[in-house]
């Protein structure tokens, strides 16, 4: 009985972070448009 | 500014000073000078652009979108240009026309962390050749179907939009699940990102001016801060501000009796306990609001958005540098074979400005202290004076579609002359009185090449003062 009582609580334990919040995730996003064929400036 | 040296060495940078993942993605428009090639220089536009498929691997773009542009060279030129990217080109509404099958990817997913990013393309109205069996389907009869499909799999949707201003908006106002719309072809002008209902719009300067760098912490609720969320963040940093302020008047342990002899001051401490009291209760009327909004774990995502401009004197990626310079050569050796071939016209109505000097020699010698007579030594000096897409605005009465004849100029054609402004002279020179030339030229004549990508400072009025002469 106090032994499953204990598996129980250890389950609970270990399954907490499945039930938690995911946490954000921070990225970097680098863009471009309409170059249009520049590679390099004339002059 | 510009270059892709520049851009390649910055994206780096940031994205090594950051220490998170990184997404990079060109919302297309990016292979061509122009909306049509002119037919003497598609060999140098073709070098052109597969330097930049390969400036854009290096650089480790993960996606581009097919533009209207990038299509003018031929369907089958930038299917086979493609081959040798190592991003994916995108476009979901460029198909066969009898199997309504598209030519490219229409979107692809990127994992950032431990989220995935889908990314979609759309290309704008283009004319297409006859012979390539394609056509652009309108974006609402691939949309719908699409968003539904790449949201299932990913947390984030982008779109890489190469479709009308109009389109963007009305795509950012129906669709809650495209979170961006990164715009080519839209604007000469950056557009700062703002949401639209749960979308985010937006787009950089041309010509590869400016580099786009957002700073995203992108959350599981999958929505952004909404506009009353942000205002809230700045009545809170305008609350900081004020008791920062208002401290300085409490210092004394009664204001209003240390400040009864100072009216002026008595005055301004009242405005601040005002503008205080109307802070918070604007505050806490807002956080009211958006816990009523957002019960339980609901924290939006938030951007953080800036523009860097390419200056010249920025450094450059090495390995690019080298890509450009190879490119610069590789024009130079395919111009100077068509320099042969490309004659003068004969009995041109240009006469070079020694001509012009004949007659009018203290002009010639004030035109010779201005920028216009170094405008081709500048191109020389960037080992660019064989570029037909640089050389119609450095050299003297060469219009762009007669690109080709510029390099075989003779050597007082070089430079923006005389006749530049003035008009052909020969004719005025044999009879000055019945022909005359253009005095002074409007802004129309000088917004041929001063244009808003190349020169985006001009102003007439200012810069005419720079070349007058008398």
């Amino acid at each position: 009985m106090k032994s499953s009582f204990f598996i129980c609580v250890a389950l609970l334990f270990l399954a907490q972070p499945l039930f938690a919040a995911k946490p954000g995730q921070p990225f970097l996003l680098l863009y471009s448009n309409d170059v249009h064929g520049e590679t390099a400036p004339c002059g | 500014m510009g270059g892709l040296s520049k851009k390649g060495f910055q994206f780096k940078k940031i994205a090594d000073d950051a220490a998170r993942p990184r997404l990079t993605l060109d919302a297309g428009a990016l292979l061509f000078k122009h909306d049509t090639i002119n037919p003497a220089q598609v060999e140098q536009e073709k070098l052109t652009a597969a330097a930049i498929v390969e400036a854009y691997n290096l650089i480790g773009y993960d996606a581009v979108c097919v533009g209207s542009q990038d299509l003018i060279a031929g369907l089958p030129y930038l299917q086979a240009l493609s081959k040798d990217a190592k991003f994916a080109w995108l476009s979901a509404n460029l198909v066969k026309k009898s199997t309504k099958k598209p030519f490219f990817k229409t979107s692809t997913s990127v994992k950032l962390g431990n989220i995935k990013a889908g990314v979609i393309g759309l290309t704008g109205p283009a004319i297409l050749s006859a012979t390539d069996d394609a056509m652009i389907l309108p974006w609402d009869q691939v949309l719908p179907d699409l968003v539904v499909k790449t949201a299932k799999t990913n947390d984030l949707l982008i779109l890489l939009s190469n479709l009308p201003a109009a389109d963007n908006q009305r795509i950012a106002e129906s669709y809650l699940t495209i979170h961006l719309i990164l715009q080519s072809g839209a604007s000469a002008n950056t557009i700062s990102p703002e949401p639209i209902n749960n979308t985010i719009m937006a787009s950089t300067a041309p010509q590869g001016k400016q580099i786009g760098i957002m700073e995203i912490n992108w959350q599981p609720a999958k929505r952004w801060a909404d506009s009353r969320t942000v205002l809230l963040a700045t009545r809170k940093g305008s609350l900081d501000h004020l008791l920062g302020e208002l401290n300085k008047y409490q210092q004394v342990k009664n204001p209003e009796t240390a400040l009864r002899n100072q009216p002026d001051q008595l005055n301004a401490y009242h405005s601040l306990l005002s503008q205080e009291q109307a802070l918070r209760s604007e505050i806490e009327l807002l956080s009211k609001e958006i816990g009523k909004q957002a019960p339980g774990n609901n924290e939006p995502s938030t951007y953080n958005n800036r523009f860097m401009a390419m200056e010249k004197e920025l450094p450059d990626h090495p390995e690019i540098a080298r890509l450009v310079e190879k490119l610069d050569a590789a024009v130079n050796k395919l111009s100077q074979r068509q320099a042969g071939s490309a004659a003068v016209q004969a009995n041109s109505p240009y006469l070079g400005f020694r001509g012009c000097g004949t007659c009018h020699p203290s002009q010639m010698a004030s035109w010779q202290q201005t920028k216009h007579a170094k405008a081709y030594a500048t191109l020389e000096n960037k080992k660019q004076q064989f570029n037909q897409n640089c050389l119609p605005c450095h050299v003297t009465g060469i219009a762009i579609p007669q690109a080709a004849e510029a390099l075989s100029l003779p050597e007082d054609r070089l430079g923006v002359g005389c006749e530049t402004c003035h008009g052909p002279g020969r004719r005025h020179s044999e009879n000055p009185k019945n022909t005359p030339i253009t005095k002074k030229p409007g802004p129309e004549l000088c917004l041929n090449c001063h244009t808003a990508p190349h020169d985006q400072d001009f102003r007439y009025d200012e810069r005419i003062k720079m070349v007058e002469h008398h």
